[in-house]
């Protein structure tokens, strides 16, 4: 598993390698997480922090030194800098051998006029030095690979640079390589030793020293013997290059502090070899110190004191108390003096963290003082499609894009009352099933996680604070609300289930949310359609938009069939459903025996051809749910009186049924979650939790101007990934960005467009999205078959220019997550053949409506997005060049994936899609990559097994 | 026909509250928490869900909350390009 789903290494032609500059990145570490900021040279400083200490400090050494483990704030250098009256440069850098340290000082120290410099190796570097390579994880594969470095060879008294430029060609291990590869715990630990003693026969079979050195290592108390000896080939390369350091450092002072590693400590060995050695290099300016008596005092062996459990590095405590000896020192050689005042902070924010899983679409959201500043769902890291297990990734993600650590946050609010959920569940079993208890047996697992869900924050997160809980719809109904731009609304939550509630009328008033009625499971809008959906051979709770799809090629002529027989709809929009047709209660498929006599067949199976039959399913589910929700609609109007209507709930995803509310109903505006699925409810219930532990908080601080939530990847991020694969690419200029591409686009090239934050919801926006050219007929069936490997009737969605929108709709305001269908302006349809009885898609799909055909779907509808230059300024400009180009500001927007796969995050992800595919052209944000440029694509997953038909 | 299958709310309480009746460790205190929450049963029903519940949180083994492999760390073998 990633640590992250960034890249945090990258290549480096002098040094081997270095962090990626300029990056904030949450890393899996243990029980939780800890927070990696790194300087535009590429090295773990925090940037912009405040930096006033009278004494200059340049720190040098590997992973010890660059902190791996812990936080930025929380390592040495930085308590250091918070405690004494001095500022540090940190050049620490995770692998590094003395040789790589020494090249670090000499080209970026110089740049920070300093007074001192802290050498601070860990003992095993002094092996590094021998190596023209380190053994790294290949991110792309997880395999083992050997990394090129830059290394020295000492001859004739001569110290020779060798490996410079470093090659970028990495080497593939098929097993792991000893003697570049350091020790690792448990077994792999042991299998390391047993490769360790055949490589030591055949390298080292000298002398009985050597043989001394290998049972040391084998027996656990070292894995760096050769660091004791100073006869050794290590040392011997090592020696020259500390000489070097010394000259570079032109006569300033410098401490050496070399740090030991955990194995010496635990089993209460010596420093003293090779601190024996290390004192060789002590003059009028150089000081040599050990730390590892202090280390002993505070060690436990097995409990984190000192060390990290897992990785072995300083764990917090182990930082302080190099910081503490370093200060010391430092007070008492050079007079450094602790603050008077502490370093100014940032006044504390009220952060609070959202969750929802174990349901279905996973995901974290953060609000800082009522504001939501980042969202994203577990899907998207983990790159399984709805993914619902515990949202670890998207919870470090909003952590990283706050700079925080999990301790800072406030408080955790996850989206359910797990015990409602539990008593609607025994319900359930008692009501509709012979055997309660073998019900309940069928999910006790699930229902178990759910219950323990507090438990699984804890242990994943290492969190300690206070958590909450909101209740499901009332989750939905918030998200719905202080996100909108309106003060006052009436709330309308439908889904499938959650606790008890399908429906919930509400209403909102500044602060406030009410709660006026409720339609209770089993008679649940969102599950009648979900059973339609899985009778027509598509999947439960992420089919559903490919029935609203398919609708208009089919007549409603099963519409009276269902209102008459599956339910019975009140004039409120209430319904009940008849639970005889339905088996979803008995927990087995979601219709039986009798729904398919009503229906008279079988359902469909999922890869099978979708006839006329599914067509008219699907027209008529769609014309009983729009009635409902119609009713729903006008009822609470009745009940509130409000202007507005907020809505939010799978069901409001219908973006079919969207758009008539706009016509059938009394409400002057509307507002739907662009998050509305089970997604958006951990927005809703850590706005929920906000707003009422401060109800005075004027409700405006929530509204959300975009649904770029999501983590967005810098251009030194998306360099460090291209360079580091070696791919070919164009950089575009910043002004002419919007032009490039139109033109690409006015050739007819499909364009996989990547750019800034991405968008959270199930709705791409521009931020991760193909585009192709609308005014093509040809377009739909070449994204569909070519691009995408999905069903040839799926339609394709607009994205505009905000201006344009009366021009090429009927629509009179924006539109701007996607949730909106209406007809295309009729000025520019196109009079078209009657398609009655026929029953080829291709051939329906293929007739030219209007004159933008590719996003004109069979009934002359589109489904919107617009955009206006405040919401994503490079769409728009994209959008104005084609608009000049070809008089139409209106492209094909459709999300950036293969069919069944989650949308792309990553570069990585991008890329992969990209060459997976007939894609021809990749925007990687000011990055433009030509598949024709890109060498063969090694495919390591057969995606089209991953990836299934939803 | 009915005129509504709406039940009233009419609800502006607070909708959030603590998770710590669920976080309780012991079985009979964690099965009373949970019943005590029930606000859709009657005692009646209660009773008869106490027995499932006591069974079932009897019988859990806490290994399904631990996600398989999922902490394996970087063992010194840095995820490098």
């Amino acid at each position: 598993m990633k640590t992250t789903f960034r890249q945090t290494i990258q290549y480096d032609s002098e040094l081997g390698h270095k962090y990626v500059p300029n990056q904030t990145a949450c890393l899996k570490y243990g029980k939780g997480t800890y927070l990696v900021e790194t300087d535009e040279n590429g090295f773990r400083n925090t940037p912009n922090k405040i930096r006033d200490g009278k004494l200059k400090i340049v720190c040098i050494g590997d992973s010890y030194v660059a902190g791996d483990g812990v936080s930025n704030k929380y390592r040495f250098t930085d308590l250091l800098e918070k405690e004494y009256d001095c500022e540090v440069l940190n050049l620490g850098v995770s692998g590094y051998g003395i040789d790589q340290q020494l090249l670090a000082y000499e080209k970026y120290a110089k740049s920070f006029e300093h007074d001192l410099v802290l050498f601070c190796p860990f003992m095993g570097d002094v092996q590094r030095n021998l190596l023209p390579a380190r053994q790294g994880m290949d991110r792309k594969t997880g395999g083992k690979m050997l990394i090129p470095k830059p290394y020295f060879t000492f001859e004739n008294d001569r110290l020779t640079l060798n490996n410079v430029p470093v090659p970028k060609e990495k080497e593939r291990l098929s097993k792991p390589d000893s003697q570049a590869e350091l020790p690792m715990a448990g077994i792999r630990g042991k299998l390391s030793q047993v490769d360790t003693l055949k490589t030591f026969v055949k390298k080292y079979r000298k002398s009985k020293d050597d043989w001394k050195a290998y049972l040391r290592r084998a027996k656990n108390t070292t894995s760096y013997p050769e660091t004791d000896d100073i006869n050794s080939p290590a040392w011997q390369i090592t020696i020259p290059i500390i000489e070097r350091l010394k000259k570079s450092v032109e006569g300033k002072p410098m401490l050496i502090l070399p740090l030991p590693q955990r194995k010496v400590i635990d089993y209460g060995e010596t420093t003293k070899h090779y601190m024996s050695i290390f004192r060789k290099f002590e003059d009028e300016n150089t000081t040599v110190f050990d730390i590892g008596d202090e280390f002993k005092k505070h060690n436990k062996p097995a409990e984190e004191t000192v060390f990290l459990n897992i990785c072995w590095h300083l764990s917090h405590n182990g930082n302080k108390i190099v910081a503490d000896r370093i200060g010391q020192i430092l007070s008492d050689k050079h007079g450094l003096e602790k603050r008077g005042a502490a370093l100014k902070t940032e006044s504390k924010k009220e952060r609070i963290l959202g969750i929802s899983c174990f349901y279905h679409d996973s995901a974290a959201s953060i609000i800082v003082d009522g504001q939501v500043t980042a969202a994203a769902q577990e899907e998207r890291f983990t790159r399984v499609k709805h993914d619902k297990s515990f949202p670890l990734n998207a919870i470090n993600y909003c952590l990283e894009e706050e700079k925080i650590s999990i301790h800072d946050v406030s408080r955790i609010v996850y989206y359910d009352y797990e015990s409602w959920t539990i008593e609607r569940t025994l319900w359930n079993g008692h009501e509709y099933n012979e055997d309660p208890s073998a019900f309940f047996d069928s999910v006790k697992d699930s229902l178990f996680k759910k219950l323990k869900l507090p438990k699984i924050i804890r242990e994943r997160t290492g969190y300690t604070g206070e958590i909450e809980k909101c209740q499901h719809h009332v989750s939905h109904a918030a998200g719905a609300y202080y996100p909108s731009p309106f003060t006052e609304a009436a709330i309308l939550v439908i889904d499938g289930v959650g606790e008890w509630a399908c429906t919930t009328i509400g209403k909102a008033s500044g602060s406030k949310i009410e709660i006026l009625k409720q339609q209770r499971y089993p008679h649940s809008l969102g599950l009648l359609y979900s059973a339609l959906t899985y009778y027509t051979g598509f999947k439960v709770n992420s089919g559903e938009y490919k029935l609203m799809g398919l609708a208009p090629y089919g007549d409603p002529i099963y519409a009276d069939r269902i209102k008459n027989q599956l339910l019975t709809i009140a004039d409120d929009g209430s319904i009940e459903l008849d639970m005889s047709y339905f088996s979803f209660q008995k927990g087995e498929a979601m219709t039986n025996e009798k729904f398919e006599e009503l229906f008279e067949g079988p359902a469909r199976d999922a890869e099978s051809q979708i006839t006329m039959r599914e067509m008219n399913l699907a027209a008529s589910i769609q014309a009983v749910t729009e009635e409902i929700v119609m009713k729903m609609a006008n009822h609470a109007h009745e009940l509130t009186g409000c202007d507005n209507l907020v809505m939010s709930g799978g069901v409001a995803l219908n973006c079919v049924s969207n758009g008539i509310l706009f016509d059938q109903t009394p409400f002057k505006d509307f507002y739907f979650q662009p998050a509305s699925g089970d997604a958006g409810g951990a927005m809703g219930c850590a706005l929920m939790s906000y707003f009422e532990h401060h109800p005075d908080v004027d409700k405006t601080v929530a509204q959300q101007s975009s649904a770029y939530l999501g983590p967005e990847f810098s251009e030194h991020e998306i360099a460090a990934y291209l360079d580091s694969m070696n791919y070919p690419y164009q950089k575009m200029d910043a002004e002419t960005r919007g032009a490039t591409i139109a033109n690409l686009l006015n050739e007819n090239l499909v364009i996989g467009h990547f750019d800034e934050r991405m968008e959270f919801g199930p709705r791409a926006l521009g931020a991760r999205s193909i585009m192709g050219n609308p005014l093509n007929p040809e377009m739909q069936s070449k994204l569909n078959l070519k691009i995408k490997y999905r069903e040839s009737f799926r339609p394709f969605a607009p994205i505009y220019l905000e201006e344009r929108t009366s021009e090429y709709f009927d629509f009179d305001r924006p539109s701007p997550y996607m949730l909106i269908v209406r007809q295309v302006n009729e000025k520019l349809l196109h009079p078209t053949q009657s398609n009655e009885g026929e029953e080829d898609l291709l051939k329906i799909i293929n007739q030219v409506r209007s004159e933008i055909p590719a996003i004109t779907h069979v009934d002359n509808s589109a489904r919107l997005q617009s955009v206006n230059r405040e919401q994503n300024k490079n769409i728009h400009d994209i959008l104005s060049e084609f608009e000049k180009l070809t008089g139409k500001g209106v492209l094909i927007n459709t999300s950036f994936n293969v069919r069944g796969e989650p949308i792309v995050c990553t570069p990585e992800d991008a890329y992969r899609c990209f060459m997976r595919t007939e894609m021809d052209v990749l925007v990687l944000g000011d990055y433009l990559l030509r598949k024709e440029d890109q060498p063969e694509f090694e495919d390591h997953d057969n995606w089209r097994e991953t990836f299934v038909l939803d | 026909m009915k005129q509504s299958f709406y039940i009233d709310i009419n609800e502006s309480k607070n909708f959030t509250k603590s998770a710590s009746n669920v976080e309780v460790g012991k079985v009979d205190q964690l099965v009373e928490n949970l019943l005590k929450e029930f606000d859709h049963s009657s005692e009646e029903e209660k009773n008869k869900y106490r027995p499932i519940l006591k069974k079932w949180l009897s019988n859990m083994d806490e290994a399904i909350l631990h996600q398989a492999d999922e902490q394996k760390t970087r063992d010194f073998i840095y995820e490098m390009f």
